[in-house]
């Protein structure tokens, strides 16, 4: 059982990658193995962030990395679910400009379309 | 590719922790391929151990001696392989002869001076450490916000409308209307953005934001019983160190992303961000005081010592930073130029920057290296340096401060001058008329722009209370009211303190007014005190450095209580931006130097073009030549501002202007609302073009067009 859980879904060419657990310095490394290839591969992205306790300085560096990534090729990530506390952080940290952000999976996807 | 290179292995182990020899500069801990390279000086150490802990623990989980081989000259360097560079919490041992000046302790852990980031007091007035193990612990921080566009703004300094600021009480009230989590913090500033663009101001002067112990003091306030807070913070515990107590995100390390987003922006909006930096002084006291960096590293090199081995007090705060020798005053450039660098700073205005002027024993230096060096260095070539320009040793340097025609300075006569001109003194005339067109007599052979006018700020009474309180009422602070200026200069319009008194009430209003009226017109570069546009009152306190407390946290309902005087604020701000004229860069010279009919400046009384001199004279009036904006650069309309500073009404006679332009009323401090201000650009036309009564204790301000 790792720190966090990585699972992914598709719908109408969108990619749902959904979070479970802690994005720290110890599960980064996972967390970008497993993001890269998705980067690569899709250009539109729902980062579910609903079942994530916490996200560290590393974490959130991160999921910026796959916003470079998938810059590349003019995609977009949507981020969803966080909750309040998530949210202020990323926001006042200055990570929250860079993505679409909805309340759940659901609305993110209409968002998309 | 990388790990082909020799000196990419480690060469030694200790405790499972493997090391080599580091490179020695830069100083301090820089993340590198492989690990951490650790670098610290120190000229005479025998001995240095880093020690290494996880954030959270207690104790170290290593510590390493750092072998003799690895000192190259002053400098002791380790490269650590495999460092958890977010969790990594570090500091060092020096052991070294105790002669005199010296005062090594190898029992003592002391942080990085170079340290970026500080644990410690993560959550504000937390203690997150036992004092006694590693209060203060220094941290890594990655170096890698994404600044997207931001480039330096290059606002001229002489068209700066500069609001002096304090990071947590402009948000720590209730109501402010800022989420819990981010009140009084970096993300809470952000928020309220949006008000300093309302507001008009296009600068924020940040009160100290280096990491500070706020638990230092060990008084209590003598009439709540509560521990005395530092809150104003001018004690630093680490030069490089944005303070996680001001950050939302400051229990999760993020202080320097969340301050880089503040002031991303602010840039967004304008707003340019100048840091109130103490140089002079450090949080480690006098010979009483804690050993948590400086002293324990290299005692008689960062302090500037008597000969006896004592410290010098200029600070008035225990210890001297010992600026002039050249290590230190490297180490000064070098945290000025990472803030420029790293976090976009505009400027820095220096705390009893007299201080840095002094020689290593102590006297003043008429040619300074170190402010030399910052003068011409050339990554802070475009930002403002602003001296306090006097110290507590009883150096005051108010128009004589080693500035290489760079440095402008804190204007301390401006502030007393138009104080006792306000109160209706005598023999103020003559001074007046020096302190609106830029001080030249004190900057002959400098500039408007190194006149930074103010006539409130963090030290001293709040603008409210300026005119509410003859004397100081410090008691509260737990030293029988000593502390605290005593040449106030103010006057409480008739009643100490709060008073129902609509002719007091009125009179009071009348005067804040015509304080911004006149601070607002002068030539150099105008600084707002915050809080003062919804007349803050810290209650006749006059030194509010230790309450953390509603005294000092802006209350927002002021706002709408002093809507009036924000809209008369905020109309003053809008006018001097409208106004070339009132911002010029050059010293006038009193005379038409481009042949538009009149003199750049000339000056009024009563009677145009006759001002009255004399001692007993409490008015004066100037005009300001349209054409001769900006030195001819930036045509203008004309303006005019007279101050009646006299019990009774006066009439004016206004100078005629040439047949096309007429006269408008801007403001009139006498008149009652809502005719006391007007829309910037939609002024009426003044009925009479020849003369106009100023209500007694009034201010006029005219705009010929």
């Amino acid at each position: 059982m790792y720190a966090l859980e990585i699972s992914t879904s598709e719908y109408a060419g969108i990619v749902i990658v959904s979070l479970l657990g802690e994005i720290d310095a110890n599960t980064a490394p996972v967390l970008e193995l497993e993001l890269l290839p998705i980067a690569r591969k899709y250009n539109r992205i729902v980062l579910d962030l609903s079942a994530v306790k916490s996200v560290s300085s590393v974490g959130l560096r991160k999921i910026l990395m796959l916003y470079r990534m998938i810059k590349v090729h003019d995609g977009q990530i949507l981020i969803a679910g966080m909750n309040d506390e998530l949210r202020s952080i990323m926001w006042a940290a200055g990570f929250l400009n860079y993505f679409i952000v909805a309340e759940s999976v659901q609305m993110g996807l209409a968002a998309f379309e | 590719m990388l790990d082909q290179r020799i000196d990419y292995y480690p060469t030694h182990e200790k405790d499972g922790v493997k090391y080599r020899i580091g490179r020695p500069l830069p100083l301090g801990a820089t993340i590198v391929p492989n690990g951490v390279n650790f670098a610290i000086f120190s000229s005479a150490a025998t001995a240095c151990t880093l020690v290494l802990f996880k954030e959270g623990e207690l104790q170290p989980y290593c510590e390493i001696p750092i072998p003799s081989e690895f000192r190259i000259g002053n400098i002791f360097a380790v490269n650590v392989f495999d460092i958890d560079t977010e969790a990594l919490e570090y500091g060092f041992r020096f052991d070294g002869p105790n002669t005199p000046g010296n005062k090594f302790d190898k029992t003592k852990i002391v942080n990085d001076p170079y340290g970026k980031l500080l644990s410690g007091r993560d959550e504000w007035s937390k203690e997150q450490y036992p004092p006694d193990v590693y209060p203060f612990r220094s941290r890594l921080m990655f170096e890698d916000f994404d600044w997207e566009a931001d480039k330096p703004l290059n606002v001229a300094l002489e068209d700066l409308v500069i609001y002096e600021m304090h990071v947590r009480g402009f948000t720590k009230h209730s109501s402010s209307g800022v989420a819990e989590q981010e009140a009084g913090t970096f993300a809470g500033l952000r928020r309220k953005i949006p008000y300093l663009k309302e507001l008009g101001i296009n600068c924020v002067e940040l009160m100290p934001i280096f990491e500070y112990d706020e638990l230092e003091f060990p008084r209590t306030n003598p009439f709540t019983g509560a521990k005395l807070i530092n809150y104003w913070g001018y004690s630093t515990t680490a030069f490089f160190a944005p303070k996680a107590g001001f950050a939302a995100t400051g229990k999760f390390g993020m202080q320097g992303d969340e301050l880089k987003a503040l002031i991303k922006d602010l840039h967004k909006a304008g707003i340019e961000v100048i840091l109130d930096v103490v140089f002079n002084h450090t949080a480690e006291g006098d010979h009483r005081g804690r050993t948590l960096s400086f002293r324990g590293i290299d005692n008689k090199v960062y302090y500037m010592l008597a000969p006896d081995g004592s410290y010098f007090n200029f600070s008035g705060c225990g210890n001297t930073v010992n600026c002039n020798h050249p290590v230190v005053r490297q180490m000064v450039k070098q945290c000025l130029q990472y803030w420029v660098a790293e976090y976009h700073i505009d400027g820095f205005r220096f705390d009893l920057a007299s201080v840095l002027g002094r020689s290593q024993d102590g006297n003043p230096l008429s040619n300074p290296p170190l402010l030399e060096s910052l003068s011409y260095d050339p990554i802070l070539a475009n930002v403002k340096l602003i001296a306090e320009a006097w110290d507590a040793g009883g150096l005051y340097q108010v128009g004589s401060f080693p500035g290489y025609g760079r440095w402008a300075e804190w204007n301390g006569k401006y502030r007393d001058d138009v104080r006792c001109f306000l109160k209706s003194d005598p023999g103020m005339v003559g001074k007046m008329a020096l302190r609106v067109q830029g001080s030249p007599d004190l900057y002959e052979f400098r500039s408007n722009s190194a006149s930074i006018n103010f006539i409130t700020c963090h030290d001293g009474f709040t603008l409210n209370d300026q005119f509410s309180y003859n004397t100081k009422h410090n008691e509260a602070n737990g030293e029988n009211n000593n502390d605290g200026a005593n040449d106030n200069h103010s006057w409480n319009c008739g009643v100490e303190g709060a008073t129902q008194d609509p002719a007091i009430n009125a009179l009071r209003e009348r005067q804040i007014k015509n304080a911004f009226a006149i601070l607002l017109t002068s030539q150099g570069v105008p600084m707002l005190y915050m809080g003062d546009e919804m007349r803050r009152t810290q209650h006749g306190n006059n030194n509010a450095y230790c309450h953390d407390t509603e005294l000092n946290w802006l209350d927002w309902s002021l706002l709408d209580k002093h809507e009036n005087i924000f809209r008369f604020v905020q109309r003053c701000v809008e006018f001097r931006k409208s106004h070339a004229v009132l911002r010029s860069k050059h010293h006038f010279q009193n005379k038409d130097y481009l042949g538009s009919g009149k003199p750049d400046i000339t000056f009024h009384g009563a009677k145009a073009w006759q001002p009255d001199w004399s001692d007993g004279s409490r008015s004066l009036a100037f005009m300001l030549c349209g054409a001769h904006a900006k030195s001819g650069f930036l045509p203008d309309d004309d303006v005019y501002v007279a101050m009646n500073m006299f019990w009774e009404p006066l009439w004016f006679e206004i100078p005629e202007l040439d047949g096309k332009r007429k006269w408008h009323v801007f403001l009139n401090t006498g008149a009652n609302e809502p005719n006391d201000i007007y829309d910037v650009g939609r002024e009426p036309v003044l009925p009479d073009q020849h003369g106009l009564l100023l209500g007694s204790r009034s201010v006029v301000v005219l705009v010929g067009r």
